[in-house]
């Protein structure tokens, strides 16, 4: 289920809200495990036996790991490895059993070409972020860095729980431990979750769609061939950007939103990426759950930079390999994140100082150029096509401009600069400039969340709407 | 990652979030009401729709959007584990969810705060026109369309028959100057009614150019289309009458010989269905009459009864086939119903016959055509006895029927939106392989 649509919020949100805040504070961990199954099961049930086959292993290793940790740091080790094997080989099978045997058998060797290529391994939904959630789980424990958890519907709510079970943000489980065995509720903390949750409906509904269903136009009249043209082309790879964040912020905002109402605290998984000075600042914005996720369990275990130099590359290139692989099974988000190791091996060397001189705009600039060919890399899996649209993008093959793309691009003008602002710390400042202003600002704030809930339900309502002109069939 | 140092000086986006969130608790007192408030409205209104949604009997059908809506799915285990259980439920609810057409204006007004002019792809444009949008139309549909219809009448004219190919414009091909000056309409438009005159040329034959005759009376500022639908009304139907007489072979009457009948003024068509723009008036429908237009008899091949609840409905059944029978071309019925211009013929069957009751030595006219023929019967009907044939519900041998019905007079009536926008043409060239 996602939360954009009409059955999250109208059925399961009320449901769910209902029989969370009846029972008493002891069985509330019982009712988010029941919930979040049912919340993952309801687009496919078949997969929750995935989920639970990762919960009980973690919960498994996780207890052994604990109990041998201080007397047989061995052995201890043993039920880590366990996990993150078992673990992986579930992301590995579902998410890239395809790619990697399709690469295999382009190697000149027979025998490969008899691996059978299993039709259409389903993708679990979710399955990058919770099988990633419950790693960190084991190995927290095994570092000492959280106690073991024995009450199985506390530890159940941590790997199901549905705010960020299907995209993120992966929170780690030393961050949760303590929410886990206590964590407030009150109308205070409800309404700020609200707030936050609608914040990021709207972004998700009002920008990332509108943005999203002009890139597929733009895209569209480019692949079609019919009407190619720069500035299309440019807009609509813009748009794309913003797409992107709009979505993933959106929901990240949604998930933060949701857990606060449930008493949690989650911590924010973007920071207004689209206004860092380096690469290496957008990495500190963007996706701040992941990179930390990699960086705690992969960048530092592997030495991090606390050893020989070249050791360090190795590290670096690892995780951004990793990276780029965790974001789809394909060659191109590969690409996507070697792209940025370099970029970010370059800043560490010498960009970074030269930026620094440099004023402010030019960094900003850069930036922003590096990220957006870096959409491009991302977005085309066919590098092909990808190798046309940027063509077109330069002018080959196409013209500057037409009429409705100009049209497109000025009717939809306001609305890309609404795009720019809200990408920038600036609504926020206003924001809490007005809502500290006085209590008539906070009961107009209160007013207004409520408004843009009717508003993003009419969009959703909306898109369910489609008129037949002609009679029914 | 690739750079840990300096952490300290960077405010981090979960010092910002906390920042935020001390200064809400540090409010907590004075903001107590405004967030009891908040959480009142926003899980009320979600409430109240979550139990409207249950409480509310369904609807079958949905005369805005003219389709049929989701049932309640099936609970069976079968279907849950499937995953067709709850895609069912999600289409379900887009179609049962309460006070549906109120959201679906929510929508638009917020797509129009936005600045952007249109809404679901129609044109806000002037003079209260809602104008639906055609930057690419289908070619490579035309282009069967077009090839389909060629050899059609080239094969009729050998067997003698006069064919007539008549061919209207959207909306938007003749009303482009109401659009916005930048999106220039008129460049669309020229571009696909060039593809089109080049392909009719290609194909071997003549055309009469509906879209350019509509444009001239359009551009005298007269009112051709219906402002809420994608029809031309009845004034634009006469104006093509008038267009077609010669090829047709009749004497168009002055628009005098017709009394104008307004029918309603609260039509609101499928553009406006689509727009969401539901603060648009009412607009009217006219028919034109005339002395002796009473004397008809009208038969709809209507296999699924539909218009069997109309005033005045007689069911006949002949060689297997079920015909709706009317003493009229008009069926008043649906001026009380959403889709008021199937008051013309009762809206698109795949064949309909129209004759005059009292003079049975007249001339049959067979129309290939689409709804923009419909509103038009009104002036051919005076000269004809009417077959009217929709390719898109009669799939048969036309060639055939022809020749059953002793046709010699063709006239094919289509708009451009049928010629790209879907292939129905190319069941005229059923058939002729065999010739």
């Amino acid at each position: 289920m996602v939360f954009t649509s009409l059955e999250f919020l109208f059925l399961y949100f009320a449901v769910t809200m209902i029989c969370y805040f009846i029972v008493p504070l002891r069985l509330r961990n019982m009712v988010l495990l029941v919930v979040s199954l049912v919340f993952y099961g309801w687009g496919e049930p078949k997969y929750v036996v995935i989920m639970l086959v990762s919960m009980v292993v973690d919960y498994t290793c996780g207890y052994f790991a604990g109990k041998y940790r201080e007397i047989d740091k061995k052995r201890a080790r043993r039920f880590v490895i366990i996990s993150a094997v078992i673990n992986l080989g579930i992301l590995g099978f579902f998410k890239y059993y395809t790619f990697i045997v399709q690469n295999l058998q382009l190697l000149p060797f027979e025998f490969l070409k008899k691996i059978p290529l299993l039709a259409d391994v389903p993708l679990p939904i979710g399955i990058s972020f919770y099988t990633f959630q419950t790693m960190s789980y084991t190995i927290d424990v095994y570092r000492g860095d959280a106690k073991v958890q024995r009450n199985m519907a506390s530890f159940g709510a941590y790997v199901t729980l549905f705010p960020q079970l299907i995209a993120g943000p992966i929170v780690r489980y030393q961050d949760i431990d303590d929410q886990l065995r206590s964590r407030p509720h009150n109308i205070d903390m409800f309404a700020s979750g609200m707030r936050t949750f609608v914040c990021g409906f709207a972004k998700k509904i009002m920008l990332a769609n509108a943005a999203g269903a002009l890139w597929d136009h733009f895209r569209g009249l480019s692949e079609s061939g019919g009407s190619v043209t720069v500035l299309g082309s440019w807009t609509g790879l813009i748009l794309y950007a913003f797409q992107i964040y709009f979505d993933f912020s959106g929901y990240s905002d949604m998930a933060i939103g949701l857990g606060k109402m449930l008493g949690f605290n989650f911590k924010e998984n973007f920071f207004y990426p689209y206004v860092s000075k380096s690469i290496t600042d957008f990495w500190r914005r963007w996706h701040i759950s992941m990179g930390t996720w990699f960086r705690e369990y992969v960048y530092i275990p592997l030495g991090g930079n606390r050893c020989a130099k070249w050791k360090m590359f190795r590290n670096i290139i690892a995780v951004w390999f990793l990276t780029g692989l965790w974001h789809g099974a394909s060659w191109n988000y590969i690409l996507w994140g070697l792209y940025y190791c370099l970029f970010l091996l370059i800043e560490k060397a010498f960009l970074l100082k030269v930026l620094k001189k440099l004023p402010a705009a030019v960094s900003h600039i850069y930036t922003l150029a590096v990220v957006l060919f870096g959409w491009w890399l991302f977005v085309f899996e066919d590098l092909s096509a990808g190798w046309t649209y940027l063509g077109h993008m330069f002018g080959v093959g196409a013209a500057f401009t037409e009429p409705a793309v100009t049209y497109d691009i000025l009717r939809n003008l306001l609305f890309i600069v609404i795009l720019c602002i809200a990408a920038t710390p600036l609504p926020k400042k206003l924001y809490y400039k007005f809502y500290t202003a006085g209590k008539g600002a906070r009961i107009a704030v209160s007013v207004c969340c409520a408004a843009v809930l009717v508003l993003c339900t009419g969009y959703l309502v909306d898109s369910s709407y489609n008129p037949f002109l002609y009679f029914r069939f | 990652m690739a750079n840990d140092t300096n952490k300290s000086k960077i405010i981090t986006a979960d010092g910002e979030a906390k920042k935020y969130f001390d200064l809400q608790m540090s409010l907590k007192g004075s903001s107590r009401f405004a967030n009891i408030l908040l959480t009142f409205l926003t899980m009320g209104f979600v409430f109240v729709f979550a139990a409207l949604f249950w409480i509310l009997p369904d609807r079958d059908f949905s005369p805005e959007e003219n389709r049929s809506l989701a049932k309640a799915p099936e609970m069976t285990v079968e279907n849950l584990f499937s995953g067709n259980l709850t895609e069912e439920f999600s289409d379900y609810m887009a179609d049962q969810f309460p006070a549906r057409g109120f959201f679906v204006g929510v929508k638009a007004v917020g797509e129009l705060a936005q600045g952007k002019q249109e809404n679901n792809d129609v044109f806000v444009a002037k003079d209260n026109y809602l104008i639906a949008r055609v930057d690419y139309p289908d070619e490579k549909n035309l282009q069967k369309n077009i090839s389909a219809a060629g050899r059609f009448i080239a094969a009729a004219e050998d067997s003698g028959i006069n064919c007539t190919a008549a061919f209207a414009g959207r909306k938007a091909d003749v009303c482009y100057d109401k659009l916005p000056a930048v999106y220039n309409g008129k460049y669309y438009s020229d571009r696909i009614w060039g593809i089109l005159d080049d392909m009719c040329k290609a194909s071997g034959f003549d055309f009469v150019n509906l879209r350019d005759v509509l444009r001239t009376h359009e551009a005298d500022g007269e009112e051709i289309y219906y402002r809420t639908d994608h029809h031309w009304n009845s004034y634009g139907a006469y104006i093509a009458y008038t267009a077609i007489g010669d090829s047709v072979g009749y004497k168009p009457l002055p628009l005098t010989d017709f009394e104008k009948e307004k029918v309603t003024d609260s039509f609101l068509g499928t553009t406006w269905s689509a727009s969401g723009i539901k603060w648009q008036e009412g607009e009217e429908i006219d028919f034109y009459r005339w002395e002796g237009d009473g004397d008809f008899t009208m038969r709809v091949l209507d296999p699924s009864g539909q218009l069997s609840d109309c005033e005045g409905q007689r069911t006949v059944e002949e060689d297997g086939d079920v015909y709706s029978v009317f003493d009229s071309y008009y069926i008043r019925d649906f001026l009380d119903k959403k889709d008021k211009y199937a008051s013309f013929i009762g809206g698109n069957f795949g064949y309909t016959e129209i004759y005059n009751n009292t003079d049975g030595q007249r001339e049959t006219l067979l129309i290939l055509k689409d709804s923009f023929a419909n509103s038009m019967v009104q002036f051919l009907a005076r000269d004809y006895d009417l077959i009217m044939i929709d390719l898109r519900y009669y799939k048969a041998n036309i060639t055939r029927l022809c020749e059953e019905k002793d046709i010699k007079n063709v006239l094919l009536l289509y708009n451009m939106e049928t010629l790209t926008e879907s292939s129905d043409l190319v069941i005229l060239n059923t058939g002729l392989m065999n010739k």
